[in-house]
């Protein structure tokens, strides 16, 4: 089973489009839960783009060095996004390494989670507006 | 990734992005459609959380507690979820 903290394969989908993103991608574990008989995780969207433009770091961005991040499985340093989370459905269609109810982890670090929690929070205070990318409306279901 | 069209680029980025796709497993044309998908996801300037949320639930879902985790912790997080993905206006 997923648990929070796990970097896992997911197929993060985008705001353009519906179902599930093309390709996998790591994402960041923060919860599981159930809504009605659907089972789902929360992930954050991780990105290897650790180089940007402007002299500071956007604050969205929790930078993991690359010592860490090869720790956890990865083979450079990146970003967790904590502007970008998604609730996904925990089926093979957006993790695509899932096998029966388990899902294999490329790493796992909880209190990085709670790190990006903590940061989401301060954007929304500050004032970042959220934007819903609700593919359940769109796409009419 | 669908129908694909030719652009021309300058050659030290188009070998940067070969370097990174090989990096993460990717060709070039998935790496660097992907990277455009998301620059786009936001308007230049757009300061927004997008929460992306493809469970269709009725506005009623619950988080999973995890082992050992108090009260305060558990309520501090549902909160921020059911904000984020609880029932819509």
């Amino acid at each position: 089973m997923l648990r929070r903290g796990d970097f896992v394969l997911c197929n993060f989908p985008f705001r353009e489009s519906s179902g599930p993103g093309p390709s996998p991608h790591i994402a960041l574990c923060a919860a599981t839960g159930r809504a009605r008989d659907v089972t789902f995780a929360i992930v954050f969207y991780t990105t290897s783009q650790t180089d940007y433009q402007g002299s500071r770091r956007p604050r969205q961005y929790l930078f993991v060095n690359q010592a860490r991040a090869m720790e956890l499985g990865q083979k450079i340093a990146f970003h967790v996004d904590a502007s970008r989370i998604a609730r996904l459905p925990l089926t093979a269609d957006y993790f695509p390494e899932m096998a029966g109810t388990a899902v294999r982890a490329r790493g796992h670090d909880p209190d990085l989670v709670t790190r990006a929690e903590e940061r989401l929070m301060e954007l929304i205070a500050a004032g970042f507006e959220i934007t819903k990318v609700d593919a359940t409306i769109r796409s009419g279901r | 990734m669908g129908d694909l069209a030719q652009i021309e680029i300058e050659r030290d980025v188009a070998e940067a992005a070969a370097r990174r796709a090989a990096e993460q497993g990717l060709t070039v044309t998935e790496y660097i459609s992907l990277l455009l998908r998301r620059t786009f996801e936001r308007a230049p300037g757009e300061q927004s959380v997008l929460v992306y949320d493809h469970v269709d639930d009725g506005g009623e879902f619950h988080i999973d507690r995890e082992p050992n985790e108090d009260n305060e912790s558990y309520r501090r997080r549902s909160e921020l979820y059911g904000n984020l993905f609880g029932r819509r206006g």
